[in-house]
This record gives C-alpha cells, structure tokens and sequence, in this order.
C-alpha cells in the first residue's frame, strides 16, 4: 500500500520536493551572506556587550542590506498552509470528486488501512520537509533575530508574532495541522477547489485566533514594576500601562497632551511637550524625571520572560498538532460510512 | 444454500425519495444474471450496497453468508465494476496491475496481463489515453485478477461498440465459466444480455419486479396473437394465470401472459416470448414509466404486421 | 454571452463578494478607530511638529502591534486571485472535455475567449481598485510614521501597485492554466511563477525605474543620518578625501583606520570605551576626511515608481491574455 500512495502522490511530492529545493536553494544563499556580513563588519561581537548604542549605525547597515529578504519571511508563513491546500485537500476530495472511491474502496482492504497509508505517507513527508525547513529557516533568521532583539531593547524578538511563526518548532505544527484541516474539508464537502479555498479560510481563521487571543497566556504572564520611560523588561510585552501613587493611569510608553495639563498642576516648570529637541532636550528630559518621582509615576507590564520561549514554541507546537491528529481520527472515523 | 446475494426487504432512501423500496431476492450461485431496468431504477444504487459503497436505509442485504464489505475477506470475495469503468488517468495500465497487486490479498496479476497482450491493449500508456472499449477490458481484467466468487458490473457496456460488447462478453463468459463465478451485471441493453445470461432481475422505479433463472421464465410466459376482443370485460383465457401486456393493431391484439396451464381456445395462436418481450412486458405494468408503455405498444404493433 | 459568464462563474463571483464584504467589514471596524487613537493621543500634532515622537510612537505601534500580522495577508491576496480564479478557467474546462461543448456552439472561439477574458478581467480590476483603495485609506495612519514609503511592506500594499499584481496574478493563471490543462499543476505554478516575477521585480528591478540620485555627506559621529528625508536608501559608500571609495557598506573598516592613525583600538574592545572624551575613532574619520556616499530615490518619486510599476505588470498581464486568446482562436484542441 505505500507503493500505492507513494504512486498516487508521486507529483505532488516532486512538486513539493522541487519547490524546497529552490527555495532552500535561496534560504542557503542569502543566509550564508548574512551569516558572513554579520561577523565579519564586528556586528556579531558588538551586539553581545549589550545594549552597546555605537552598534547601532552597524546594525542599520545591515538592516537596510538585507532588507529584502525580510520580505521573504513572509512567504515562510505561507508554506504550511501551502501543504494543506496542495497536498490535504485533494487526498480524499480528489478521489470523491472523481469517482475513483469506487474502484479503491472495492478492492480487498479496508476503507481505514487504505487512508491512514495515504494519510501517513503524505504526513510524514510533511513533516520531514517541514523539519528540514524548519531548521534551515532557523538557522537562517538567527543574526536578522539577533540584530531585532538589539534594536528593540527586549532580548526576545523572538518572541514577537511575525516571528516566532518561522522560527524553532512550530512551523512543522503549523504544517500538520494544515494537512489535516484539508484532508477533514475535503472529506466533507468532496469537492478538491472548494475544499483547497475552505483550508485556506479555516487556516487563516485558526492562527490568527490562537496567535492573537491564545498565545499570551499559555503561562500566567508575570508582572514587572519598572520605571516610567524606562528599558522593557527582558522578553515580550503582552500589556502595559503607567500608574502614578494617586492612581491615575497613563499610557505605557508615552504621555498625551492631557497628561501634560495634569503634570503641570503637580509640578510646576514641567516642560511644554514631549518633541522638545535640540540642547534644550537634556534639561527638559531631567525635569520632567523629577516630575514623574515626584508624582510616583511607574509602568506596570504583563510580560513574558525571553526564558519562557521554547516552552511557548512546545505548546504552541503541541497544540497545532493534537487538532491535527484529531481532525484525522474524525476522518477516520467518518470514512467508514462515507456514502458514494 | 444460501444464495450468491440475497437481499430481504431491502431499502434505500436519498433525503425525499425512495431510490429502493422492498427489494427482496435471492440469486444462487453459479448464475449469470442481468439486473435490468429503465434509466434512474436504483440498479447502481443497488450494486453499490451489495459492493459496501452505500448503507441501506431499511432492510438487510447478504452476501456470499456475510454482511458486505464488512471485512477484508469479504471484500476479496466480491469484484466490482462501476459505471463509466473509473481508473486512475495517469496510472499506466502496469501501474494498475500494480496497484491491484498492492491492495488485494489473493491477486493475478499474470492472468491480468495475458488477457490485456490477447486483446492487445498496451500496458505502458495511461488509462485517459485509452479508448472507452480498452477501459472496459482494463477494469474488467483488473475485476477478475483479483479471483472473486461474486463479481457485479454496473452497466458496463454503455459505451462500447457492438464489437466491444462483443469482445467484453466473450472474456466474461469465458473467466466465468473457468473460474465458476457467480456474475451479476446490469444493462439496459437486453438483445447482448439474452444471449449471455441464465437468470433475470428487472427493476423499475425502485422495486423488484421480476426475478427468475431466464429458462423458467420462458416457460411460464407467452405470447398470445388473436382477434381483438370486444366489450369492456374480457372474459379470462383458460389457461393464462394473467395477462402481463395487451395491444391493439387493427383487428387485431397481442397478449404477452403468464401461464398456469396449456392454452387450448383455438383463438389465440401462442408464440414463445424473448427476453425483450418479457422486460418490456414487466416494465409497461402500472408502475413503470410512460415512455416505456409507448415501447411495448410499438413493438406489438410491429408483431403484429 | 454573459450571462454564460456569470452562470459559470457564479460561485466564484460570490465568494469574491463576500471576501470583499468581510474585508470592508474588518476594516469598518478597526479604521476609524485608529484614526481616532491616532488622533487623540497626539501623535497626529506631533508628527505635523516635526518634533521627535519616539514616546507616542512607541505606545501607538504597542497598541496595533497585532495588525502586523495581516500584512502577509494583504501581500497574497493577489496570488489568491490568480490561483483560483485564473489557474481554472480554462485548465478546467480541457480537464473535464467540457471545451468541447464550448467550442462547438455558434459563438467563435475568438468571441468566446475574449468575451470570457474581457469580463474576468474586468471583474479582477474592480476588485482590485477596490481592494487597494481600501487597504491604502486604512493603513494610512499606520505608514504615515514610516518616512521611507518605498518599503515592501508598504510599496506593494497601497497606491496602484497592488492593482497590477491581481491583473498579472488572474493573466498569469489563465495563462498557465491553458498551457498545462490541468488545474492543480496550474495552480501550483501560477503561484510559483507569481511568486518568482513579484521577487525578481521587487528585489532587483524596482531600484532602476529612474536613475538613482547620490549624495555626499561628512562622516562624524554615528547618528541617524538617513540621507534626504523620505528617501529610499539604496546603498551607503564612504568615500576618502580623494573621493575613492574604501567601502561599499557604509561601516568603519578597522584595517584601513588602523593603518593610517595611531590608538586604533581592535575591533573587539574598541566598544568598550566610553563615549564621552575624544573617541579616538571618530578624530580620526574627521582627520582623514571621510565621507559617506548615499545611493538614493528621493521621497517624491514615489507615485512614479508606482505608475511604472502598474504599468510593468499591467503589460505583462495584457501580453499573456493576448497571447492566450491568439492560441485559442488558432489551435485545433
């Protein structure tokens, strides 16, 4: 049988093969230019004495080069549901569609025995491919990662949701899940187009539902008294805001021109407004400092620790792939009374 | 002994309409039998629960002893052909072989491709290529390498040429007889049928209307020529059990009628049926079409000339 | 003739409506009250300011930081498009024979592909139109804070750009999908190819629509100096007295510095020094007169390059569906 199933997806895994050969082609290329840019201009090294600010004309440089390739980050977001629509939807819908079911379900196995073959064979392609990229994309993102956690001051750009899509394990998940959601839709509605644009949907809908409203809460975040306007804390920032001793609360990063009528009230000689540049920014800034002691101005922020990020990569990934072997089991399940 | 398929009642409902309604039947084994009906008679819907395609609604269906499709075994008993003979497009016909080999227990695939080289059907081209006659023999020489004891086919001479039908008769009765399976396959092509096949089923608007081993049916029917009869009450024919058809040409009237005893009213001249007669006498009863009433008139009144 | 159009295309045309309701819908929601924070919190006079925003920045970007993820969704969407509407058109019907009823009615060939063309065609440019138009009206407040417009992630999304993509993604598909006949191999590659032309254009391309500008600056001490303001950066060179250029990306080559002036620390420990005091770095780049060279394509061309861009893809599109309907009315299939 998996002679059979390797037959019936022979193209489509030399499709697949090809296409992640190109771009893996491309990934080791550009990767191995900005692996190299990366520590031959001392970028690398600079950035460990951290928070160094003269690496920051070095890490522009190498921002504005490699620039384009960050586009390419996001064609990574799309090749798991590239799996789905290619390899998922059309695994049973394509057979229902055309009537071959009465040819494969007539022979002498099972209706189950004959799924999971084609179902395993394609998944475990899936997620080799998915590995293989995976790890090649990680290894390939790690000084872009490096340069971003730098500039942005966390220590977790990793973190960030464009980001952490691409990188470590999830990606694989994303994959399997994907695969699973197109062979349960094109079970259901039997029909492969439809059936490819429903994958595309229900995929789109599921991210954005776990990335969004999920994600910052796999772990209680823990909660951090800092300064006003002062360094984050080290990971990703999933809320904050500013309260002063009376209570009053202010935005987390900033202060708006009402809050400058009330600073005004508590200390007079607080600075006009937040653009003030020039020589004069240095006494202004020092001010307005003594003004937020004064008023017991400080952030509170629900963050997570950079440390918490591969147990998030984890769940994340195990999440992804119990609804992909749920969605399989239902097909399973289902095939058997699948009327044709 | 129980019968290749038997099916006690059985019944097949699509959302609002009946497809199958009391079907009851038993086909021995060793039979060569014809499932024959109008277009839209439930025969596919039929196959497709005796192969474990389809769930009945009601009623319970046996073959060869067992629940069909309820096991493996029970699948390698049973060889199928559906309609339009589906195949992979762009498998070859060796992939075929292959794949028939790799999802079957017991598999010759040898058998497959000596019949396929007699009739000279190429194994290294894909099956989209093929002709709809060369598809048939494919499905069919894939039907029977896998060695079934029951083997159903749904129309599968709809497409072919009178040579074709020819060809692919020819290779079923032959594997038939050699290998002693039990065959059930449904037309509405009766003339091909008539020479090929010992048992007859007819199903119209999803019920049963006939079934009987084709040499008993024969002799319980004929067709009876006479003058036309007069009055609106007709007094029974000694002899006839009942009258299946009845035409009118001129003066005269054809009768196809079942019999219980000999006809002795010297009126009538008795002819021995065909299987057409007998199919369209079945099919033009109340339940059957309009169309297939019109049939039965037009191939009486061309008798009768 | 159209109404065969729309009866075939029924489905799809519907789909296509509800996805642009849904979008409408979405951005209904989210548009004006970004507009509103953007507003009230003073960003919106600030930026007018010209003052440096860093703080509100900060807090505006933390709040809509979630909308990062739709980009990614904006730039497929064209791809969309082609794969399924394109790719099947006719892909479809020479998988199903259905050409052949097609083709043998008493319409021509001719009149049948370009009556089919012209109205998918049509149909993809107002959805388009209205895509862009949207999408250009609510991002609006989100890029008004990128001084650089030229960027992918902008670039691409707003203006007439994204209507030439959807024009070349449909052509692309129709296209491939007459040249393969089968729809899932044409789908596959009218992604790829999609995929491929928009890189090669954005990458390598896009830059040479107009002879770049230079301009020369003193290099001092490391500030943010990106050239004209609004402008797209191609590239930074520095430049010694005599006006030769020791390095092609903008950094500080420590062999050349060391060779010429004394107390060049190594790389390594050279961050380590405070800055405060005379950075022994930095006297030397002003002794030696370095300069940096910057490669640019000043803010105000920016709705050249989106005219030249449209009017790339649109040729290209109108290029592929000519010649599909030239085949069609020639070929004997």
């Amino acid at each position: 049988m998996i002679w059979v199933a390797w037959r019936q997806h022979r193209q489509q895994a030399m499709a697949g093969a090809g296409l992640l050969a190109l771009l893996g082609a491309f990934v080791l290329v550009t990767g191995l230019q900005m692996s190299h840019s990366f520590h031959s201009t001392g970028l690398a090294d600079c950035i460990k004495i951290s928070q160094n600010p003269s690496c920051f004309d070095l890490s522009d440089a190498f921002m504005r080069r490699f620039g384009s390739e960050q586009v390419f980050a996001i064609l990574f977001v799309v090749l798991p549901v590239l799996a789905g629509m290619f390899w998922g939807a059309p695994l049973v819908a394509r057979e229902l569609e055309r009537g071959t079911q009465r040819l494969a379900w007539t022979q002498s196995i099972s209706r189950r025995r004959w799924l999971s073959w084609k179902v395993g064979f394609v998944g475990a392609v899936t997620a080799l491919a998915g590995a293989v990229f995976a790890l090649l994309v990680s290894w390939w993102m790690s000084p872009l990662l490096k340069v971003t956690s730098y500039r942005d001051n966390s220590g977790a750009a990793g973190f960030r949701p464009g980001l952490f899509d691409l990188h470590g394990v999830v990606p694989i998940g994303y994959a399997l899940f994907a695969l699973a959601l197109g062979l349960a839709l094109g079970h259901v509605i039997g029909k492969v187009l439809p059936a490819m644009g429903a994958t595309l949907a229900g995929f789109i809908g599921v991210r954005v539902i776990v990335e969004l409203f999920a994600r910052p809460h796999y772990i209680a975040p823990k909660i951090a008294n800092l300064r006003f306007l002062g360094p984050d804390a080290h990971g990703w920032t999933i809320k904050a805001y500013s309260i002063d001793a009376s209570g009053r609360r202010f935005a987390a990063n900033g202060i708006s021109p009402s809050d400058i009528t009330y600073f005004r009230a508590h200390c007079p000689g607080f600075p006009m407004g937040p653009g003030v540049v020039g020589p004069k920014a240095d006494v202004a800034a020092k001010l307005a400092d003594a003004c937020y002691t004064r008023v017991g101005l400080h952030t509170i922020e629900a963050y997570q620790p950079a440390s918490r990020y591969w147990t998030f990569q984890w769940i994340e990934f195990a999440i992804f792939v119990g609804l992909a072997i749920a969605l399989v089991g239902f097909v399973v399940w289902r095939i058997n009374r699948t009327a044709s | 002994m129980a019968g290749a398929l038997e099916a006690q009642s059985l019944a097949k409902r699509y959302r609002k309409k009946w497809a199958l309604q009391d079907c009851s039947f038993v086909l021995p084994k060793g039979r060569i039998a014809a499932l024959v009906g109008p277009n839209g008679a439930g025969k596919t819907t039929l196959l497709h629960i005796a192969v474990g395609l389809l769930e009945p609604t009601a009623g319970s269906v046996h073959v060869l002893g067992g629940k069909p499709a309820e096991n493996e075994e029970m699948l390698s008993r049973v060889g199928f052909v559906a309609q339009d003979t589906p195949l992979y497009d762009n498998f070859t016909g060796a992939d075929l072989i292959s794949f028939g080999y790799h999802t079957n227990r017991t598999w010759d695939g040898e058998f497959a491709q000596e019949r396929l080289a007699a009739l000279q059907i190429p194994l290294d081209q894909r099956a989209s290529t093929l002709s709809g006659g060369q598809r048939a023999q494919l499905a069919l020489a894939l039907a029977l390498a896998k060695r079934p004891e029951l083997l159903l086919l749904d129309e599968p001479l709809a497409s072919l040429d009178p040579l074709a039908r020819r060809e692919f008769l020819g290779t079923l009765m032959e594997s038939a007889a050699e290998y002693e399976i039990t065959v059930l396959l449904s037309s509405h092509l009766i003339t091909d049928l008539e020479r090929v096949c010992d048992y007859l089923m007819i199903l119209s608007n999803g019920r049963l209307q006939l079934g009987g081993s084709i040499e008993d049916l024969v002799e319980q029917h004929r067709v009876l020529i006479g003058p036309r009869r007069t009055g609106v009450k007709h007094h029974a024919i000694s002899g006839v059990a009942q009258v299946l058809d009845e035409s009118v040409a001129g003066r005269q009237e054809t009768l196809v009628v079942r019999v219980d005893g000999p006809i002795i009213d010297p009126k009538w001249e008795e002819y021995e049926v065909t299987l057409e007669d007998i199919v369209l006498a079945y099919l033009g009863q109340k339940d059957a079409p309009a169309e297939t009433k019109k049939n039965v008139r037009a191939v009486a009144a061309r008798k009768a000339q | 003739m159209t109404w065969v159009i729309w009866r075939q295309h029924r489905q799809q045309a519907i789909v296509a409506l509800a996805g642009l309701g849904a979008f409408v819908a979405f951005f209904a929601l989210t548009g004006p009250a970004m507009s509103h924070t953007y507003h009230a919190s003073g960003l919106a006079a600030c930026i007018a300011a010209r003052s440096d925003c860093g703080s509100l920045l900060n807090a505006f970007d933390a709040k809509y930081n979630a909308f990062q993820v739709i980009v990614p969704l904006f730039l497929v969407l064209p791809a969309l498009v082609g794969v399924f509407w394109g790719a099947p058109l006719i892909a479809r019907e020479l998988e199903r024979g259905t050409f052949r009823l097609a083709w043998t009615q008493s319409v021509s060939r001719r009149h049948w592909a370009i009556a089919k063309l012209t109205s998918i065609g049509g149909a993809v440019l107002a959805l388009g139109a209205a895509f862009a138009a949207l999408v250009t009206w609510w991002s609006l407040v989100l890029t008004i804070t990128h001084t650089d417009r030229f960027v992918p992630g902008i670039f691409d999304l707003r203006g007439l750009a994204p209507i030439g993509y959807m024009l070349f993604a449909i052509a692309l598909g129709i296209f491939l999908g007459h040249l393969i006949g089968k729809v899932l191999p044409a789908m596959g590659a009218t992604l790829a190819g999609f995929t491929a032309v928009r890189f090669v254009i954005t990458v390598f391309v896009r830059k040479h629509y107009m002879p770049a500008k230079t301009s020369v600056a003193t290099m001092g001490v490391p500030k943010f100096n990106d050239g004209p303001r609004g402008a797209w950066v191609l590239s930074r060179a520095v430049l010694d007295r005599a006006g030769h250029i020791i390095s092609h990306e903008g950094g500080i080559d420590f062999q050349y510095l060391s060779s010429r002036c004394p107390n060049i620390p190594s790389p390594k420990s050279a961050f380590a020094v405070p800055v405060g005091g005379k950075d022994p770095i930095i006297s030397c780049v002003t002794r030696l007169g370095l300069r940096s060279l910057t490669t640019f394509q000043p803010a105000n061309r920016y709705w050249t390059f989106q005219w030249i861009e449209f009017a790339i893809y649109a040729v290209l599109a109108f290029g592929l569906l000519g010649f599909v309907v030239w085949r069609v009315s020639r070929s004997p299939r």
